[in-house]
């Protein structure tokens, strides 16, 4: 019986068909490449889909139910908690999920049968740069690290971080290569082509060699370095960026994306640099040039945000929002090139917004001090969406948030059934493909 | 059922003798999106890349992650073996003139000419203590793109100079023993030969030397500290 070829055996033998053309290097390559996807799908090769995730990390204790909420709040007499300063009327209940979206958020309800949102998880770790629920508050190695190390797309990047404002977010990376901090202005450098002292051709060539040598010496010290094919894929990929521009795909301020992501000033405030960083980081996905996004930034301190009208509240809700639901709108129209199934990069990409914990339902005229819940938002084509959890506004005091069975989603109306920080890490890294522990696996916010 | 795998070859291969006459004319300039070169060269195979090396000795896998050479080691190499005094080179703009910027050099509030190792530390992984950011010397494929630029220019210079030329190809542009020994600390194997040579051979004349040393400078061994 013959042997079946493998995909590695046909790009060689197709590669060396090629050579014997007259096509051009590039050409050889990208003909290669196409033909190996349709008939050896790289994703059927290594048994998985492509997978990238968008880490969004907001500082400081934000209040992510102003993103979308649960019902209680619709049924207030009137509005009487800083981070629900909407009119009880003016809330709209997302079809047939658990999920209210406030006018400030009605950007998000073609989004929102996608849309998870939960508060209802236990303080644990306090204020920290790193955000509890990405690493489990354990050490565990950040979902974006992990998935962008394994980079399932072959981009030619893992992964870029954005931030935006003094604070950052730290990254628990347990030794495997950090994301990397970019600018507009750094991106732009990353992916242009340099000016070199020789012509094209010769670049080329020298380019060529440099994989090829690069590629022999990872088999000669595989013994000596950890992962030394996957480095010279690295220095492939690095010497492949050399030899093209590609800064024209990065372009965002020709009409390529929404104007609202690209808008700066203005209405925009502290929230422009986030839409345009979501919209270079769609640009860079839609190439392949990136792997996984992080966009951390800082919407300032919520402390005294008493006043229902002027609190910082409304505006992070409106603007951030309407970026959001225009960045997932993107993703829905958008092929992932990575994707030998057609998928659209809505089918391939989780996007998961967290903060260091997120404050509550303190009564107004109160500082907005509460910190005693955690929560995170997590939007993707495979999450259930809803608000995860139940708010007790009893009472004319402080309300309290409360967790929900992970089997099922109900709300638990106790202390005691708040959810952990680990059942959302281990959600999200089974979502993204990542290691993950199934007793942990938040499984009511997943379909399918 | 399933086609065989070389089944779909002869499939591939029929398409492609079709699909190169459309794509002979077909302009290699503007990418849609990424595609790197692709070393993907099937399982390793001991016996084409090491000569008498392994032995057939079962392999025992290392656990040393890949550690890029900080700035101080390549402003030396531009130093030493390229004989570049000053260890840092000027970056160029698209059209070949020296790059200026307020955001390099020291002083935020003067334009100053721009330097590869100065001006793009943090890009080979120095670190800001004062901002509380560690060093960073994993391999990645931002610092490999970074560094063969920095080598292309090192070695357009290097290749001008007749004496820096001499020591690194003492025995003429086809002997890659010296410029091997000295930039990764061993002697090429057959097949690195042969990958060199056949450079040597495709590019324009007066670039060989250039190429060479760009190739050698940048690759995986010789950037990483093993």
């Amino acid at each position: 019986m013959k042997k079946s070829l493998s995909r590695r055996e046909f790009i060689y033998k197709t590669s060396l068909l090629l050579s014997g053309t007259s096509l051009c290097s590039l050409a050889r390559w990208d003909l290669t490449q196409k033909l190996a996807n349709k008939l050896f799908p790289i994703a059927h090769a290594q048994g998985v889909s492509p997978r990238r995730v968008v880490e969004i990390g907001i500082r400081a204790g934000v209040p992510l139910m102003r993103l979308g909420t649960g019902r209680e709040f619709s049924q207030l007499s009137q509005a009487r908690f800083p981070n629900s300063p909407t009119d009880p009327s003016g809330y709209q209940q997302a079809a047939n999920t658990t999920l209210y979206l406030s006018p400030d958020n009605l950007s998000l309800m073609p989004h929102a049968a996608n849309i998870a949102i939960t508060q209802g998880v236990a303080v644990q770790g306090g204020h920290t740069a790193s955000f509890p629920s990405r690493d489990a508050n354990m050490g565990l190695t950040a979902p974006i690290v992990e998935l962008s190390n394994r980079n399932p797309t072959l981009s030619a990047v893992h992964a870029i971080e954005w931030q935006s404002g003094g604070n950052t977010v730290t990254n628990v990376t347990n030794g495997m290569k950090d994301t990397i901090t970019v600018t507009e202005s750094t991106l732009m450098d990353l992916f242009k082509r340099p000016y070199f002292p020789v012509t094209t051709n010769d670049l080329n060539a020298i380019m060529e060699a440099s994989a090829n040598l690069s590629h022999q010496q990872s088999l000669i010290i595989e013994r000596a370095m950890k992962n030394a094919r996957n480095m010279a894929s690295a220095q492939s990929k690095g010497t492949s960026l050399i030899t093209q521009d590609y800064t024209q795909l990065l372009q965002i301020d020709g009409g390529q994306v929404p104007a609202v992501l690209a808008a700066t000033g203005g209405a925009a405030g502290l929230y422009g640099p986030v839409g345009r960083a979501l919209a270079y980081s769609y640009r860079a996905m839609a190439a392949n040039l990136v792997n996984s996004v992080q966009v951390n930034f800082d919407t300032g301190d919520w402390h005294g945000s008493q006043d229902l009208a002027n609190g910082q509240g409304a505006n992070f809700a409106s603007q951030f929002s309407q970026r959001l639901a225009a960045f997932i709108g993107l993703l829905k129209t958008t092929p992932d090139q990575a994707s030998a199934t057609g998928e659209m990069l809505w089918d391939t990409t989780v996007i998961y917004i967290t903060s260091e914990f997120t404050r509550g339902v303190d009564a107004i005229n109160r500082d907005n001090s509460d910190g005693g819940t955690q929560g995170a938002v997590i939007i993707g084509k495979y999450v259930r969406g809803g608000y995860y959890g139940a708010f007790d506004l009893s009472g004319t005091g402080d309300g309290t948030a409360y967790g929900f069975d992970p089997q099922t989603g109900n709300p638990v109306m106790a202390a005691a059934g708040r959810n952990s920080n680990a059942q959302l890490y281990h959600t999200v890294q089974r979502l993204l493909g990542n290691n993950y522990d199934s007793n942990m696996v938040l499984n009511c916010m997943i379909t399918g | 059922m399933s086609i065989q795998g070389n089944v779909k070859f002869k499939i591939a291969a029929l398409s492609i003798a079709t699909l190169s006459v459309a794509l002979l004319f077909q302009n290699c300039g503007n990418p849609a999106a990424f595609q790197a070169i692709d070393t993907d060269r099937g399982e390793p195979n001991l016996t084409e890349n090491v000569d008498t090396q392994t032995g057939g000795q079962p392999l025992q896998y290392a656990t040393k992650e890949c550690e890029f050479l900080d700035v101080e080691s390549l402003s030396s190499i531009l130093r030493n073996q390229f004989g570049i005094a000053a260890g840092d080179l000027p970056m160029r703009d698209p059209n070949g003139n020296v790059l200026r910027s307020q955001t390099c050099g020291t002083n935020p509030s003067q334009v100053e000419d721009c330097y590869y190792l100065r001006d793009n530390a943090a890009g080979f992984g120095k670190g800001d203590m004062s901002r509380g950011i560690p060093d960073d010397y994993s391999c990645s494929t931002p610092k490999y793109k970074l560094v063969a630029e920095l080598f292309v220019h090192a070695c357009d210079q290097a290749a001008r100079n007749p004496s820096v030329v001499a020591g690194l190809f003492p025995q003429g542009i086809n002997n890659f023993d010296n410029i091997y020994s000295l930039l990764v600390g061993r002697r090429p194997y057959s097949r690195e030969n042969e990958t060199l040579q056949t450079l040597v051979n495709s590019v324009s004349s007066g670039v060989a030397e250039l190429a060479v040393c760009a190739v050698v400078a940048s690759s995986l061994e010789a950037v990483s500290k093993l």
